[in-house]
């Protein structure tokens, strides 16, 4: 049995493992040894993610993940890990992490899972300390590993068909030259379209979604050639904009978006000595934004990201290391409310020392971004300039008690911060040029243990706080509201995840997969307010989702069952505001035979109606097959 | 394996105390608020469907939250902006939902759901609402006005106006809507926008101040307007007037948010974004100045977001929306500025107030208590009830009318002073200072607002019985209104006889006799005197025939037998000497009603105030 955590971390910083050993690894389905990491690290690879088409899909089977998803393929989707908010956690695509600057949260309802290997959420950070300063920069990390490329010649070609005029082909090429300085190429394409026009029952009227639908067309190259890799990523997409559901005025919106963003990004790693690796990451993002809206106003936006980052390992004896990471961000945004641009230094010592017992990690990571935007004053031109710096310190343990059972304990702190977005400061009439960086604070204490590698279990308490939390408010007006620094939230948690995988018949398992969240996440900003010492809006008291696997000759049933207890859709717990719970439970069909894997999915089977986000109803029983060739 | 399970499931409910809603509370309030109940409606927030109607109910000291969804099973939609009352009916305005709900105010059932969309179905976004003649006039952000039938809740026409108008009022047969501007932030307007009634189309528009938002119109036909200025919060926020000729005054030195006018007088508050200060203050529309600078004092109210108030006994309700995300709070004040009491977590962002009276329903004319202490005495001009009681001297017919008006329970009915210029003299034990005069106006089902069968008659007080002071009506600064009127009565020859008058005006008529009413003589007999003359203050005429019945309109406030009891109610704050100004008065004994309009219709008669008690509120 393969340990996954080694295999990511391989995948993310070593090239020397072959293709098939890796192809292997990702079709196995089953828990593995306790991993020695002290920050909890939660993984589910291609095998376990059949049933999902977006990265927000396979997130909500993570514990401590609150998604919130506005409907349909085409609904925003952002991840808040333990309640600390959806711009608190990064997104990292192999290794090199993904931006935006303007909203500073990234929609993971646009990162398709074709050709995802595997995706990965660490809390704080990962248990890597030889990575871009970028990565521990969050209180959270979303990993997503694609496909590698293959030196043989590998084709896949499939094609998903689905309710609601989904449709989604890809195809996916890999080889390599046959000169043997010849780099492995491989080659990604897929589009996606959904009409999205399902029904929904709202407020006791049923009616059909429009304006939802989506086009999306994804490409990249990659391209590996010792230790060197790169990618061109270019993804573009067009879609309506269907609003709430609005009593009485229901699919009223004409609004459109459309989109570009493509980015080229490239990685070296050297070994130097047995003590010394370097490694170097550059990338360079593009991203265009255009907006109508029923009025035919239009707004346009472009962001420009330069990233370099390069970082050092120093390994003094064996078990002990220290790295160096030093990254510069350049962040420009053109749009016709203003044209900020930031210059972020990140700089992160990292210090780690493992034994047989003990892993212990700490880093100090420093933070200095320079910001100016040219803003008019009394007719003058004048360039604002402002100026954040600060120090963030991450300390964390784990260790195994007893050399005979594969338990570990496992503990971390975090203090990081987030910057505010160019919105929260920009925005016309809504940005607040005076914000302060939103802070979180992390503690952990948890253990994961292993049974035989045939089932683990993880459970972690933890205890967090929210400051200066960014907060719309209407400071200046009932119609416009302005940003200000004036939350406070207190989170004490727990997160339980557990895999079981049981043989039955000769090879056939039973694979079981569960997690679970208890969240209080606690208003505190005001004694005097109405909604002091209440949950936080959208954050469940309880959470959970599972699935159960039962392999069989014929084929493969797949089970799986998102659930959350009642919400409020505000930070006042009262009658009104309370959002029920839900349990959207899915089965998955699939079966291998040769080169043709088959899927065939009925989504929500219960046909429940309900809402994660107000005015936005979910799409009912739906259904999806999905064909695969490969060669 | 089987121990792992367990500590899996002793996990799974270690911690198993779910969410739960926090309770509301049931504010205790004393019962007597001068109205059956009070509806407040919240405005809710955007996209998230929250708009609410709630209702407390006095008597019953029963709050309801949702009496909108309670009593239709539906929900109220989606940012409910607006809400006014005509009639019997309630009309809440539904901007992003697109909709006008007519609700009847003694139920709280929607009785029409009127959709506001445009040819291509588009929602409108109706913002606010106003009415004139049994048609409502609704302002719309798409730029437009339109026209709905009261009766048929139709919209019959639509026509254009400025840029986003956010406040609308009807005077002197013009509506007026403030264009406010783009509500991205980026543009604010500054017109108003004048629309002519009968020809329905925009005539003029008129430059205000920045971000034009509430209007709202005295009985002079001044229009108040309260600007909000800069979308950043830092105002100014402008009071202004647009009197007749459309010349504008500013009030610099009134910050004005919001406000209501109500018989005359303005209660404005204001809520500085930027300073994060608020003020409230009344001013008198008459003689344009500030009442009470300070009206509340304290810092109860964080984010006042609407007002109203109570006619019954000049309660001023206050909506305080609080941080605007979580539940608001009503606060109640007395007249004078006093906090009352509070009603707690009405709904989300409560923006306007409607009283439902116990007697809104039907013509309104219950009594049950009367203070009249003593008749001082009574000498009706000619009329269809006169002499009715045939008494032969005036000593007979002033016992018969303190027969009827001296009983405490109001059981007695009603006296009539005739014709113009009629008048009775009362007196009273304890001083007064708000009452109710009793009569038997009403108003017709389907023309409810507009009048019925009113038969105003000029209010007077006195402290000593010898020095007069009129209580300033509605139609006081009317030029139709004739303040130095004199008529003089002819005894008729032979007695049976229409009753010949002239006035000083050079009118002359006579007071016809009609089948109905056949007493030997409309002319009081007890009286040897040939004529009769009587000076006062002539009234404009309030009648109009329409189509099988002829309506008596109803002056918008200050009259005796003008309004059905529940509305009929009077201040001693209101009177004025001869010259028109102010006059304070603490120790009024004395009453006295005229008839005030001279005016005869072949179907109903001459128009003449009938009394049936008076009830003192506050003394």
């Amino acid at each position: 049995m393969k340990n996954f955590y080694l295999i990511l971390i391989t995948i993310f910083l070593s090239f020397n493992i072959s293709a098939q050993e890796m192809l292997d690894s990702v079709n196995v389905i089953a828990p593995t040894r306790a991993s020695k990491s002290p920050t909890p690290t939660q993984t589910l690879t291609a095998a376990e993610m059949k049933n999902a088409v977006l990265v927000s899909d396979a997130v909500k089977h993570f514990s401590g993940v609150t998604v919130k998803d506005y409907g349909g393929i085409g609904g925003i989707k952002t991840v808040s890990v333990r309640s600390l908010g959806s711009t608190h956690t990064a997104v990292a695509i192999d290794g090199i992490p993904l931006n935006d600057c303007q909203s500073g949260q990234i929609d993971l309802g646009r990162i398709s899972l074709e050709n995802v290997s595997s995706i990965s959420l660490a809390n704080a950070q990962s248990d890597d300390i030889f990575q871009p300063a970028k990565l521990i920069a969050s209180a959270s990390l979303l990993s997503i590993v694609t496909q590698k490329p293959e030196d043989k010649f590998h084709l896949k070609a499939s094609t998903k068909l689905g309710s609601f005029g989904f449709f989604n082909p890809a195809l996916f090429i890999s080889g390599k030259g046959k000169k043997s300085f010849a780099p492995t190429v491989a080659f990604n394409g897929e589009w996606l379209s959904a009409k999205g026009d399902y029904p929904y029952t709202f407020e006791g009227v049923r009616n059909r979604r429009t304006n939802s639908d989506v086009q999306r067309l994804r490409s990249d190259v990659s391209l590996y050639s010792g230790a060197f890799r790169a990618k061109v990523y270019y993804y573009q997409s067009a879609q309506g904009l269907p609003g709430a559901v609005i009593i009485g005025n229901s699919n009223a919106s004409s609004e459109r978006m459309s989109d570009k963003n493509l980015f080229a990004q490239a990685s070296y790693q050297k070994e130097l000595s047995p003590k010394w690796k370097w490694q170097a990451n550059g990338k360079y993002n593009y991203s265009y934004f255009h907006y109508r809206n029923d009025q035919d106003s239009v707004t346009n936006y472009r962001q420009d990201e330069y990233y370099l980052s390069a970082a050092v390992l120093f390994r003094p004896v064996s078990g002990l290391s220290f790295a160096f990471a030093n990254d510069v961000l350049f962040n420009k945004l053109n749009a016709s409310f203003l044209n900020p641009q930031r210059q972020t230094l990140l700089t992160a010592l990292s210090a780690k020392y493992v034994n047989e017992h003990f892993l212990v990690m700490g880093n100090v990571l420093a933070t200095i971004a320079n910001e100016n935007v040219v803003v008019e004053r009394s007719r003058n031109t004048v360039v604002e300039r402002s100026r954040n710096t600060r120090l963030s310190p991450f300390i964390s343990i784990s260790y195994k008690p007893f050399a005979s059972q594969d338990l570990r304990l496992r503990a971390f702190y975090k203090n990081i911060f987030r910057l505010p977005s160019f919105n929260d400061l920009y925005y016309t009439n809504i940005g607040n040029a005076d914000l302060r960086p939103e802070n979180t604070t992390q503690y952990n204490v948890g253990a994961i243990y292993s049974f035989r590698s045939k089932m683990q279990i993880h459970a972690d308490a933890y205890y967090n706080t929210v400051t200066d939390k960014i907060i719309a408010t209407p400071k200046r007006s009932v119609f416009i509201w302005s940003m200000e620094n004036v939350g406070k939230v207190e989170i004490r948690g727990l997160d339980i995840g557990f895999e079981a995988a049981q043989p039955y018949w000769r090879d056939k398992n039973i694979l079981l997969r569960g997690s679970y969240t208890y969240q209080e996440a606690i208003d505190v900003t005001d004694s005097q307010g109405k909604t002091y010492g209440h949950q936080i809006a959208y954050t469940p008291r309880f959470s959970g989702a599972g699935s159960a696997t039962v392999e069989t000759a014929w084929v493969d049933v797949s089970l799986s069952v998102v659930w959350s207890g009642k919400r409020y859709l505000s930070g006042q717990n009262i009658a009104p505001n309370r959002l029920g719970g839900y349990a959207d439970m899915g089965i998955t069909l699939s079966r291998k035979i040769k080169r043709i894997s088959l899927t065939a999915e009925m989504l929500n089977v219960f046909d429940k109606n309900y809402e994660i986000v107000r005015s936005y109803p979910m799409a009912g029983r739906s259904f999806r097959v999905g064909v695969i060739w490969e060669m | 394996m089987k121990n792992a399970y367990i500590i899996i499931l002793i996990l799974f409910f270690a911690a198993c105390k779910d969410l739960k809603d926090y309770p509301l509370p049931q504010d205790d309030i004393n019962g007597n608020q001068g109205a059956a109940g009070v509806y407040i409606l919240c405005e809710g927030l955007f996209a998230q469907n929250s708009a609410s109607l709630a209702y407390y109910a006095f008597e019953e000291k029963r709050f309801t939250r949702d009496i909108f969804s309670e009593r239709n099973g539906r929900k109220l939609g989606d940012t409910a902006n607006d809400m006014q009352q005509y009639g019997g009916k309630i009309y809440i305005v539904v901007d992003n939902s697109g909709t006008v709900e007519v609700v009847d105010v003694r139920t709280g059932k929607s009785v029409k759901q009127i959709p506001i969309r445009n040819a291509a179905g588009k929602n409108r976004h109706p913002r606010c609402i106003a009415f004139h003649e049994g048609k409502a006039y609704v302002a719309c952000f798409d730029s437009t006005v339109c026209q709905i039938d009261t009766t048929t809740f139709e919209i019959e026409k639509t026509t254009q106006a400025g840029a986003y108008p956010d406040g609308i009022c009807i005077a002197d047969n013009n509506i007026y809507t403030s264009n406010s501007g783009e509500r991205n932030g980026t543009k604010t307007g500054n017109t108003v926008s004048i629309i002519d009634i009968p020809s329905f189309r925009k005539i003029k528009e008129i430059a205000v101040a920045d971000n034009p938002f509430k209007m709202a119109a005295d009985s002079e036909g001044d229009v108040y307007l309260a600007s909000r200025g800069s979308y950043r919060g830092d105002g100014p926020y402008m009071l202004q007037k647009i009197n007749k000729q459309m010349n504008i005054t500013s009030f610099p030195n009134i910050e004005a948010l919001n406000f209501c006018i109500v018989r005359d007088t303005a209660y404005i508050y204001c809520y500085n974004f930027v300073t994060q200060q608020n003020t409230v203050l009344t001013f008198d529309c008459l003689r344009e100045q500030v009442i009470d600078g300070d009206f509340i004092k304290g810092d109860m109210l964080q984010t006042p977001y609407g007002i109203a108030v109570n006619t019954q006994n000049g309660d001023v309700y206050i909506a305080d929306a609080g941080s605007f995300t979580a539940t608001g709070d009503v606060y109640c004040f007395d007249k004078k500025g006093a906090y009352k009491f509070k009603i707690s977590d009405v709904g989300i962002n409560p923006n306007a107030m409607i009283f439902a009276y116990a007697e809104n329903s039907g013509g309104g004319n219950n009594k049950t208590i009367n203070h009249i202490a003593e008749v001082i005495d009574y000498h009706p001009a000619p009329g269809q009830f006169i002499g009715e009681g045939g008494a032969a001297d005036y000593a007979a017919e002033l016992q018969r009318v303190r027969d009827i008006l001296l009983r405490a329970d109001g059981a007695g009915g009603l006296v009539s002073l005739g014709a113009w210029g009629g008048y009775i003299t009362l007196g009273f034990d304890e001083p007064l200072q708000r009452f109710r005069i009793y009569g038997n106006a009403y108003y017709y089902a389907g023309y409810e607002n507009i009048g019925g069968s009113c038969e105003p008659g000029i209010v007077m007080v006195s402290e000593n019985g010898a020095e007069w002071y009129e209580l300033r009506g509605a139609e006081y600064n009317n030029p139709q209104t004739i303040h130095d009127y004199e008529i003089t009565y002819y005894k008729p020859n032979p007695i049976g006889a229409d009753v010949r008058w002239t006035d000083n005006k050079g009118g002359a008529g006579y007071v016809y006799r009609n089948n109905y009413h056949s007493q030997p003589s409309y002319y009081p007999l007890w009286t040897n005197a040939e004529t009769l003359t009587f000076k006062g203050c002539r009234l404009p005429d309030n009648g109009e025939q329409l189509s099988g019945a002829y309506l008596l309109h109803a002056f918008a406030y200050g009259y005796a037998d003008n309004q059905p009891n529940a509305e009929s109610v009077f201040d001693i704050a209101d009177a004025v000497d001869n010259a028109g100004n102010a006059v304070a008065l603490n120790n009024v004994r004395y009453l006295r009603v005229y008839s005030a309009v001279n005016l005869y219709n072949a179907v109903i008669g001459e128009v003449s105030t009938e009394i049936g008690g008076v009830e003192i509120i506050d003394n």
